[in-house]
């Protein structure tokens, strides 16, 4: 059976407890990686490095040695996340030869708790997009149907880690590129408060809204790895003092008389069917478990996208701006694209979305009043179409792409509040269904209190992908 | 909704020193077009009353 079903808390034990070496463990995962190959999830592996340090981490061990939570477990990072010593391509062309000699703090953390890097993820170019259709890495394929897109930025990881390639891996969150990923590839994933994880070492999308977040496949593991890399780093002005807890204290405390919140008017009727039943499902699933499920109002989400896109537009093209002007033959066109339609804003229209944001921050704060979460589906459809990814929610009806993408994810991504995607169920294909569960500022440990239940009441959570495109075929 | 047309586009481009090709301004249109008429929405109602005194916080006031 090998170890790939158990999870990052369970194997972390049994290489702790010396059941099984680090060794057979990499081995393992690295196997994998190569079998999944079609699926363009890698831009980068490490199979001699991570060999090599398995080796020295069973050394460790058996001196009595354990690095930290993560000892010998195998991870991947999203290629836009530093590592010294390799090439951080952001997916791009334009940073393809772009070595470098220092660890993102974030990979830093996971290295001093002991997990071992064997590659880096396919993404988004410069994680500006949602369909991790890559020009220059390959297009990026989804484990559970392979004419899919496993959705974006952060596409690679979310496949890495479905596809039992990994326990865990790091994707960044702008608009929703860890949960929209994590959603369709049936997998969990937070995106933490803005400020909670240092952005140092990770190449910008837009500064003002960046995270870093890991996705795994049990809320038990994300929370163990955000643990990790949470903290305040001087190398990032952004990042906040607020001491990191223990996020897994609270893990098994139950949802009896938790409030929930649910959006009045907003998350019903505009989803897929199939994505609007796991919904409501859920909704009942957490009665049952004894939490209360209420209405809240945030009023002004009419122009929740136009305030997104105008921030989420403005911040890159502004990074980009020289290259831009010097070689814009470098991008994709779809990125060139945006990239250039961002430049054309008005400084106006970007002070007004900051204020947008404000207006949105303090309804939010008003309802948190009143509920302890707010649970939403982290996107109203499953994985699309590489060929033609158009969004339907009836059939023939296309609807509104960006609309679509960021109506629920964008709600904590203006307001710099966590969010956790965690899977609630299939659609009539198989596909996976996600539900977003938002928390009040750095309060990621009611999230993962509230998505634990959930997982401990349902096994969603534990279903794999055929991956029918892996050769050879995976067990 | 307002209408943009490739001169507005290279207005932009001139503005910015982008040195765009007619292929590249003919591109981006339909993006700028999409993403400028729910900028527009929300600048509508970013400036009426009642939202003209909502300031932008650079530093987020989190909770406890």
């Amino acid at each position: 059976m090998g170890y790939k079903e158990l999870s990052l808390a369970e194997i972390a034990k049994k290489i702790k407890d010396r059941e099984v070496s680090c060794q057979e463990v990499v081995r393992e995962c690295l196997d994998v990686c190569k079998a999944i190959k079609d699926y363009n999830a890698f831009i980068s592996l490490y199979e001699e490095e991570s060999m090599k340090l398995a080796k020295a981490y069973d050394e460790m061990i058996a001196c009595g040695y354990v690095l930290g939570p993560l000892h010998g477990v195998p991870i991947v990072i999203k290629d836009n996340i530093a590592m010294a010593g390799t090439v951080t391509t952001a997916g791009s062309k334009l940073f393809k030869d772009n070595l470098t000699e220092e660890d993102a703090t974030a990979v830093k953390k996971l290295k001093g708790a002991g997990a071992i890097i064997i590659g880096k993820t396919n993404m988004h170019e410069f994680a500006w997009g949602g369909s991790t259709s890559n020009e220059h890495y390959g297009y990026a394929h989804n484990p559970w149907d392979f004419t899919k897109n496993p959705s974006g930025s952060s596409g690679g990881t979310g496949i890495a880690v479905a596809a039992r390639a990994a326990f865990g891996g790091l994707g960044t969150d702008t608009g929703g590129s860890v949960r929209l990923p994590s959603s369709v590839s049936g997998i969990t994933g937070i995106r933490p408060s803005i400020g909670r994880v240092s952005n140092y070492g990770v190449v910008p999308l837009a500064y003002s809204l960046d995270t870093v977040g890991p996705m795994c496949r049990t809320v038990e593991d994300c929370a163990i790895m955000l643990e990790v890399i949470a903290g305040h780093d001087y190398h990032d002005k952004n990042s906040q003092l607020k001491p990191v807890e223990d996020y897994t204290k609270d893990l098994n405390k139950g949802v009896k008389d938790i409030r929930i919140g649910v959006i009045k008017d907003y998350c019903f009727n505009h989803n897929q069917p199939d994505v609007e039943k796991c919904y409501v499902e859920a909704l009942k699933k957490f009665e049952e478990l004894g939490a209360v499920v209420k209405e809240i109002t945030i009023d002004n989400l009419d122009t929740l996208i136009g305030a997104i896109m105008v921030v989420d537009a403005v911040e890159p093209s502004a990074y980009h701006l020289g290259w831009l002007r010097e070689c814009p033959e470098e991008y994709a066109d779809e990125i060139r694209i945006e990239l250039e339609a961002g430049c054309f804003f008005t400084g106006t229209q970007y002070y007004q979305a900051l204020a947008y944001r404000t207006l949105i921050a303090q309804e939010l704060e008003e309802a948190f009043k009143d509920v302890d979460v707010i649970i939403t589906p982290t996107v109203p459809y499953t994985a699309l179409s590489i060929e033609n990814p158009v969004v339907e929610f009836t059939p023939g009806v296309r609807e509104d792409p960006l609309h679509a993408n960021m109506c629920y994810t964008a709600i904590p991504s203006v307001t710099g509040k966590p969010a956790l995607d965690i899977p609630a169920g299939f659609d009539s294909d198989g596909m996976p269904i996600g539900i977003m569960i938002i928390g009040d500022s750095f309060r990621e440990g009611m999230c993962f209190r509230v998505g634990n239940a959930f997982q401990q009441a349902t096994d969603y959570h534990k279903k794999a992908p055929k991956l029918d495109h892996a050769v050879p075929p995976v067990d | 909704m307002k209408v943009y047309t490739p001169e507005d586009i290279e207005m932009f481009n001139k503005l910015l020193d982008l040195n765009m090709s007619e292929e590249r301004k003919k591109a981006v249109l339909p993006t700028y077009q999409d993403w400028i008429t729910r900028a527009e929405a929300m600048d509508k109602k970013m400036s009426q009353k009642g939202f003209r005194d909502i300031l932008p916080c650079n530093i987020f006031k989190h909770g406890n």
